[in-house]
């Protein structure tokens, strides 16, 4: 390169091709916003006692010995509501959780005091609709239908003396009425605030009564297995969903 | 400004012609009008199409490369068989002339492959209609142990170790990155190519009256009558749930899907396009041959048939009649059409 003129020409396009790349705005660095975590602790009963992934335990209710081998679910279209209403909505608000990928975070909230959180146990119908999807939609994780399109919410199994095959096989979903399954529940934070802002990143704190499932008592004698959209997967997923509560906010 | 700060580069180098050239011609490729570039258009004497993908519009590579993949037994768990095997271009994309579909293995199918033909305009698929997006339907046979018994995941993995797809994704998704979503989105694209509208019976749709003789005709017309409520034209179907008496197997249809009574034993209404080339017929292909088929309606079906079918009576020269029409919904451009074959 014997031309200077070149070599500053072309420093200068480096340059502006850089500063181009930099011109997208950074959520977490703005004054306005906030970052979350969220911890979903696992539990079993009524009295909480610690959740055995993979070991036996007795459930509270049916007395069934169960060895929990999967438990995976779907928790999505987050929404965190201040006291006056305002409401803030996470895009692309899809996470499959289960007891060892139990804490996520969540970014780009606006600043403010947040009374409650909204939470779906399952996939949006339009998004059982859309098509092929990625990310934790992505059809190879298990938890989709193949047959008869849609997602699978909540994907229990396990073994237990109780069930007549020597196992227990749930796989929780539909969304069509009058099958479906998918379940809202609203946490109110009681006297809790969650302060978002762009200091801190506070944790919440959830429990999810993992027995709930075989609430009613729905004993592994009756039902093992559940593997198609119906009343079970509607009334099962019901359960589960209102075995979660608020517990604290660490700020 | 990019292109800005490009061109300034280029005008200070000593080749600024070259550089000015290549700029015009640039902008000259990104005048092109979506017309030129599309690989295909839907026919014209066709309903509006139901497949909606923003992000898989029709090109030419992705085509290519799903024809590529639609042929290729490497999506198998043994390497036997590919979409191709039960989908046959010469018997309008469905299987060669049996009653049920044989996978991996020799093992047996439950229902009778049906052809995939005008796809674009299905809203859902299976006999059941249990899939409801063409992008995720290839899924259910590739991951079913029956058919090509393998996991997306190892399907891509084959895929991967195949030099001769490195190219190919390249210049169908700009990178040799393969994804699930890659796989189903150049499959749907091929498929979506498997259009059939240049039937005699097309062409008279479309107003040429000399292209059904006068039995094909009156057979035209005793269709309209009996059939066409349920195979709505010009597709041939409307995609319902029909109960049209077929009841000789476990298979409780449409009720697999919704649980509901009112739909067992209904099956989705196939279309009739290249009918004469698909048997046998019905959902588990228990029967035969057309005439059987025609037959079956002209006696007005069975006590499990659909009222609007125990209505039905016709003479032996009405079903001869409408024989002859069915036989002009072969299109022989569509079989043939080497930018489809293997």
């Amino acid at each position: 390169m014997k031309n200077p003129t070149n070599l500053v020409a072309i420093a200068m396009l480096a340059l502006g091709l850089i500063s181009f790349s930099s011109c997208k705005e950074d959520p977490i660095d703005s004054p306005d916003q906030g970052a979350l975590s969220i911890e979903i602790e696992h539990v079993w009963g009524m009295n909480e006692k610690p959740f055995l992934f993979g070991e036996t335990m007795v459930h509270p209710m049916t007395g069934d010995s169960l060895t929990i081998s999967t438990l995976t679910y779907y928790v999505s279209n987050l929404i965190l509501t201040q006291m006056d209403g305002t409401q803030w909505k996470e895009e692309n608000s899809y996470r499959l959780i289960d007891p060892q990928t139990n804490t996520f975070d969540l970014s780009g909230i606006p600043k403010g005091s947040y009374s409650s959180m909204t939470m779906t146990i399952g996939v949006d119908s339009l998004h059982n609709c859309s098509g092929l999807q990625e990310g934790a939609l992505n059809p190879s994780k298990g938890m989709f239908w193949s047959w008869n399109t849609g997602y699978i919410f909540i994907r229990c199994e396990g073994q237990s003396p109780s069930s007549s095959k020597g196992a227990f096989t749930y796989h929780l979903g539909g969304y069509l009425p009058p099958n479906n399954a998918i379940q809202t529940r609203t946490l109110n934070f009681g006297s809790s605030f969650l302060e978002i802002s762009a200091n801190s990143k506070p944790t919440l704190h959830l429990k999810s009564n993992v027995a709930k499932l075989w609430h009613g008592p729905v004993k592994v004698s009756d039902l093992s297995a559940v593997h198609m959209p119906g009343s079970n997967a509607v009334s099962m997923s019901a359960n589960f969903a209102d075995g979660f509560r608020f517990d604290h906010i660490h700020p | 400004m990019v292109s800005g700060l490009i061109t300034y580069t280029l005008r200070k180098l000593p080749c600024a012609r070259l550089g000015i050239i290549v700029t015009v011609l640039l902008s000259l490729e990104a005048c092109k009008t979506e017309e030129e570039t599309k690989p295909w258009s839907p026919p014209g004497h066709f309903p509006t199409m139901v497949y909606q993908n923003a992000n898989n519009e029709p090109n030419a590579e992705r085509i290519a490369l799903g024809k590529a993949l639609f042929y290729d037994p490497l999506l198998s768990s043994s390497g036997t068989i590919s979409c191709g095997s039960c989908h046959a271009q010469v018997h309008g994309f469905s299987d060669h002339n049996t009653p049920l579909s044989f996978g991996v293995h020799n093992r047996l199918g439950s229902r009778n492959t049906p052809p995939l033909v005008n796809l674009a305009w299905s809203p859902n698929f299976m006999w059941d209609g249990g899939i409801n997006h063409l992008d995720v339907m290839p899924i259910a046979p590739i991951t079913n142990p029956v058919e090509m018994d393998i996991s997306l995941a190892e399907a891509l993995e084959k895929i991967r170790s195949q030099s001769r797809y490195k190219n190919m994704v390249s210049l169908a998704f700009g990178d040799t990155a393969w994804s699930e979503k890659r796989l189903l989105y150049a499959l749907s694209q091929f498929m979506l190519t498997l259009q059939s509208s240049n039937s005699r019976y097309d062409q008279f749709y479309k107003g040429q009256t000399s292209a059904l003789n006068e039995i094909e005709k009156t057979g035209y017309r005793l269709f309209q009558k009996h059939c066409s409520s349920c195979h709505v034209e010009p597709l041939t179907t409307g995609y319902t749930y029909e109960r049209n008496g077929m009841v000789c197997t476990d298979d409780m249809g449409r009720m697999k899907i919704t649980n509901s009574l009112q739909d067992q034993y209904k099956f989705k209404v196939p279309t009739l396009r290249n009918i004469a080339v698909t048997y046998p017929y019905m959902h588990d292909g228990s029967i035969k041959s057309l005439f059987e088929v025609v037959a079956f309606y002209a006696e007005g079906g069975n006590s499990n048939s659909d009222p609007r079918i125990q209505n039905i009576s016709m003479s032996q020269t009405e079903q001869d009649q409408i024989l002859a029409f069915l036989q002009s919904l072969t299109d022989y451009s569509f079989l043939s059409n080497p930018a489809l074959s293997e």
